[in-house]
């Protein structure tokens, strides 16, 4: 159509333009929505792997060093109670060696020869010491104390900085160049808060609430431990464990809309304890 | 107008795309870190009973009870990595053995460090008729910082 010499659109030309229009928008925007929810799913479960490897890392630094012994006394068994989603035991935080010889109950250990990645805490922690056995070294083993006071403000014979312990003084003189392992009893394990499930470490020695360090867990079979003896068969006995089987299974929310079910990730590892005895 | 939709879409689109490969780079250094101190700790591990079966027993005893650690060197050469290996003399009949492995990258900056202690003593071999290094009956293994 032609009108005053300029050229307009035919009712057909602008009612096949908008459909076109329609049509192309229509299937943007499909491509817009499938490409939210891919990512919002992608964020989702590349979070939820993440978690759930740190929470391995967790639980296998916490469970590596510990130590059993069968038909050992206290202070050789360092696992204290065995559940199938929990379990308490002594958590090793630092370890040292004495750098002088000092009065009952006093120890003193050079900052060089500290390995720990935190100081130790007065009426939260416990030292085990070495104590070489007499007269044959098969007599040797370790003693546990509570520590009372800390000074970190000590040095060792020349100068060197250092950290002095007191214990009570009823374990004696600790020699010079003892062994020194600092622990604290700690409590791994699944709880619910606010209807979910979450996997939890709290102090025992301390009396600390429980503080989440995963979640949420999958309702059912979240977070499972499977204890294993010497011959690899199942036990419930703290002293002859030997590895730890920590299966966790982390859920989050599913955003790609091909599946109702909620989006689940597991990870099984096994921990052997580094410090059991054969 | 539709050509103009259609490109506002692709850089939204675009973007997105972009935020999902920056998330998957940020899991795969994530993943590579836990590799690297995976690496690192392993071979510290291993060292540890390298020094166990290499060292001598008479060397050990001209220690100093208390004296500065000895240094083993670096042992085996292995590339990408940097070890140190000590031996120190706490007691008499006992020695902290400490093994610390750096994950290094090619222009030789720090990766990941794994370091791992073994208390151990010497005991009689009546095979060989001397003194071999063994770790102690209860809690040899220990996790350094």
């Amino acid at each position: 159509m032609i009108l005053g010499g300029r050229r307009g659109f035919t009712l057909a030309e602008t009612l096949l333009a908008m459909v076109l229009l329609l049509m192309v928008s229509g299937s943007v925007y499909r491509v817009l929505l499938s490409t939210v929810r891919l990512t919002r799913s992608q964020t989702e479960h590349i979070a939820l792997q993440s978690n759930v490897r740190g929470a391995a890392l967790v639980a296998g630094n916490e469970l590596r060093e510990l130590s059993t012994a069968a038909g050992g006394n206290g202070a050789q068994n360092d696992l204290l109670s065995l559940g199938p989603n929990a379990i308490s035991y002594r958590a090793m935080r630092g370890f040292g060696y004495t750098c002088q010889t000092l009065g009952p109950g006093l120890l003193r250990i050079s900052r060089s020869a500290f390995f720990a990645y935190r100081d130790p805490q007065p009426g939260r922690d416990s030292a085990l010491l070495y104590v070489s056995g007499m007269p044959t070294p098969a007599d040797s083993g370790w003693i546990t104390a509570g520590i009372i006071a800390l000074s970190s403000s000590s040095t060792c014979g020349g100068g060197e900085p250092a950290i002095s312990l007191t214990l009570p003084a009823g374990i004696g003189t600790v020699p010079s160049g003892t062994p020194v392992r600092i622990y604290e009893a700690m409590e791994l394990a699944a709880y619910q808060a606010d209807g979910q499930w979450w996997l939890g470490l709290r102090s025992l020695s301390s009396g600390e609430a429980i503080q989440p360090i995963f979640g949420p867990l999958a309702t059912t079979e979240g977070f499972r431990l499977a204890y294993s003896d010497a011959a690899q068969m199942a036990t419930v006995v703290p002293s002859l464990v030997k590895s730890i089987s920590v299966t966790i299974r982390g859920t989050g929310v599913n955003y790609d809309n091909s599946s109702a079910a909620p989006l689940s990730e597991v990870l099984s590892t096994q921990i052997a304890l580094k410090n059991a005895q054969y | 107008m539709a050509l103009a939709l259609a490109l506002f879409a692709l850089i939204i689109v675009g973007g997105m795309v972009s935020g999902n490969f920056l998330m998957g780079l940020l899991e795969q250094r994530s993943g590579r870190n836990i590799l690297l101190v995976t690496e690192a700790s392993e071979l510290a591990q291993g060292e540890l009973w390298q020094i166990v079966s290499e060292v001598s027993g008479p060397g050990l005893v001209a220690l100093p009870v208390g004296g500065a650690p000895l240094d083993l060197g670096p042992g085996t050469p292995r590339p990408g990595f940097w070890l140190q290996r000590k031996v120190v003399r706490l007691a008499d009949n006992l020695f902290l053995i400490q093994s610390r492995a750096t994950r290094l990258d090619g222009a030789g900056a720090q990766l990941a460090t794994g370091a791992v202690g073994l208390l151990t003593h010497l005991v009689p071999d009546s095979a060989s008729a001397s003194q071999v290094l063994l770790p102690i009956g209860q809690r040899a293994w220990v996790q350094l910082y």
